[in-house]
């Protein structure tokens, strides 16, 4: 065999090794790719519909049958009482609230920084941001007892004509969560748009084809429409990032605008917000190899997405812990009496220690074992458990900071106990179900890869013979001038 | 009025050949347009940019926005006031995040409008289209008024299109 033989068989060699590791360098047809999704979103199989039964079961019986109960019989059927007025209801507030961080850090600011592998995952992550967030604002509600005066905390006067206190943080909250909310939905929207159009030309029921002809505003692909969309996502992308911190740091301040021991910090605003992040990236990779599983999406969602994904979890472990030991440290050296009682409570002498060692342990050893060496975050399953383990730490973490804080106070003869009560625990795994449901429900009405920016990607990225090897590189066709 | 055609092609090379091809022809620039499933930069296809206004929507939005939540903190207290632990009745401090977070709403809720007004949107009536567009086609539609359809069609098959569709004559 010549040398130019051989060296031309290497490079076919390098040239397949470059395309399986990079899924923008491995093109396939649009059309091809069209199919894969739109047969993934149209195929119902009896596992999906005992799924979604089995959710909508768990759903009914904990936000329908739970919640009428504790609406007949008031709050007293939840377990919280004198000095813990916050319970399970708040922690799960809080811990969705972090859930829909991920569509942000993923989506906005990958996008904005132009990180081009996030294309396959950026709509799984939006999404999830969506659904987090409807459930999130259930719990509020669930919390006032009598839900259906949720309309006082809107922005309008009552019979009154008294407006709400908008100088309150639970009128903060309420504002933040709508904006975020309405932005969130929009920014999943938009970039949705034309694959929806695809959808539209490529449905095989009529119900689909009409539903998606209106989902798709008619789209067509004109240069004026994708102009604008492209602004339009640009200034989202922008907009979304400063909004949702803004939600995370509110709610933080629900705790921190209190004088409660445990609760009165100055970093609870970027300590929440980092959790935040923390715990939406764990929740995305879980769903991402579910969905990579379970819909057969093994081309789009390869080993560098799950090597990146697991580079931010382990980047985000180190910022989460940075945090937590920030704010330790100061409460611990201040010496404030409440506090030293309430550490102790948490750390060594109370009930709450397995609850303190354990958020550690889930939050900080899992992953850093679990992450640390790329074929840990390269296998899907180790990514997913990785990020199961975080979401542990995390709810831990939301539990210590609302129940148990609340359990010990500057007054002795006020300490309680809090257990959630089995209407609380119905109620939250209805809202865990909630979320599950929503999203196996969506990945059949909508395609869950963003099939267009995927195949903008794959048009951008080349592999160009330079000397005598092949290198991997990028043509930004969109900043041609 | 013209009839209008859209002639599909596979690749974005034969779509420059082919507006060149429909400028010399005579077709003004306002009477083309490249429909694609992915956006192509205008000046790729070399045809003029597209204005893009959509800042144009997106400050007044805030403005608004930001109108709001100053009403929502400064007026409506003043409406009914009520003091509560002596605090006073007008702050800025707490005012900020209502304000600001009223003003993200007005940028968010302004910059949807914008999409839909600039891109014209939603166009649920219009048939100028074809679905191979979303597989991966380009689609160059152009109204001509002189054209003979069957030298149209032999020039822009020569020039790599697939297929050409005579819009018009599909609509009816």
């Amino acid at each position: 065999m010549s040398s130019e033989h051989r060296h031309a068989e290497e490079l076919a060699h390098l040239e397949r090794e470059l395309r399986a590791s990079d899924l923008l360098l491995d093109r396939r047809s649009r059309e091809e790719m069209n199919y894969e999704v739109m047969h993934a979103m149209e195929r119902i199989s009896l596992g999906w519909l005992l799924t979604a039964f089995v959710l909508g079961g768990l759903v009914f019986l904990g936000l329908g049958v739970a919640w009428a109960y504790q609406m007949k019989w008031g709050l007293g059927v939840a377990g919280i009482n004198r000095p813990v007025f916050w319970g399970v209801y708040i922690s799960n507030f809080v811990f969705w609230i972090g859930i829909s961080h991920a569509g942000t850090l993923i989506s906005a600011i990958l996008r904005s920084v132009g990180a081009e592998w996030r294309r396959p995952i950026t709509r799984a992550a939006e999404a999830m941001t969506v659904f987090a967030l409807i459930v999130a604002g259930v719990y509020p509600l669930l919390h006032m007892g009598r839900a259906w005066r949720f309309y006082w905390m809107l922005p309008m006067p009552n019979q009154r004509s008294m407006w709400p206190n908008f100088r309150s943080p639970l009128m903060w909250d309420m504002m933040a969560i709508i904006t975020y909310l309405t932005g969130s939905i929009i920014f999943l929207y938009l970039p949705l748009i034309p694959d929806l159009a695809m959808a539209r030309d490529h449905s095989k029921t009529r119900f689909r084809r009409r539903l998606f002809h209106v989902l798709s505003l008619g789209w067509r692909g004109t240069e004026p429409e994708w102009t604008h969309l492209h602004v339009a996502i640009t200034i989202f992308t922008f907009i979304i990032i400063p909004v949702a911190a803004s939600v995370h740091t509110i709610v933080s301040w629900d705790f921190a605008m209190s004088n409660v021991p445990g609760w009165k910090s100055t970093i609870f605003g970027p300590y929440f917000v980092v959790g935040a992040i923390y715990s939406g990236v764990g929740a995305l990779g879980v769903v991402l190899v579910l969905v990579r599983k379970f819909m057969g999406f093994h081309y789009y969602l390869r080993a560098q997405h799950f090597d990146n994904l697991g580079k931010i979890m382990l980047t985000m472990t180190f910022f989460w812990t940075y945090f937590w030991f920030n704010g330790y440290l100061t409460e611990w050296y201040g010496a404030d009496t409440a506090l030293d009682f309430l550490r102790e409570f948490i750390t060594y002498r109370g009930g709450a220690a397995p609850l303190f060692y354990g958020m550690l342990v889930t939050n900080i050893l899992i992953p850093i074992l679990l992450l640390w060496s790329r074929k840990g975050r390269t296998t899907p399953w180790t990514l997913a458990l990785a990020g199961m383990s975080i979401n542990m730490g995390m709810y831990l973490e939301r539990y210590i900071i609302v129940p148990v804080t609340l359990s010990r106070n500057r007054f002795p003869f006020m300490w309680g106990h809090y257990v959630p009560s089995p209407v609380e625990i119905l109620i939250s795994i209805g809202s865990l179900s909630l979320f599950i449901l929503l999203y196996v429900l969506f990945s059949r009405v909508v395609p869950l890869i963003s099939v267009w920016e995927i195949q903008e990607g794959q048009v951008m990225h080349v592999i160009r013979r330079v000397g005598k090897t092949l290198v991997p590189g990028v043509i930004h066709w969109h900043k041609a001038e | 009025m013209g009839t209008r055609y859209l002639a599909l092609f596979d690749d974005v090379e034969q779509v420059v050949e082919a507006l060149t091809a429909l400028r010399m022809i005579g077709i003004p620039e306002d009477d083309i347009a490249v429909i694609s499933g992915i956006p192509i930069a205008s000046a790729i296809l070399g045809r003029p940019k597209v204005a893009n206004l959509m800042a144009r929507w997106s400050l007044p939005g805030a403005v608004l926005g930001l109108g709001a939540g100053v009403f929502f903190t400064f007026v409506t207290p003043t409406l009914y006031p009520l003091v509560v632990g002596g605090q006073p009745i007008l702050s800025l401090p707490p005012s900020i995040v209502i304000i600001y977070e009223f003003t993200m709403l007005g940028v968010i809720l302004a910059t949807l409008v914008g999409l839909l007004a600039q891109a014209e949107l939603p166009k649920w009536r219009e048939i100028a289209y074809h679905p191979a567009i979303s597989h991966g086609a380009i689609g160059v539609l152009f109204r001509c008024d002189v054209c003979s359809p069957g030298e149209m069609n032999e020039r822009l098959r020569h020039l790599g299109a697939f297929e050409i569709v005579d819009v018009d004559r599909s609509e009816s």
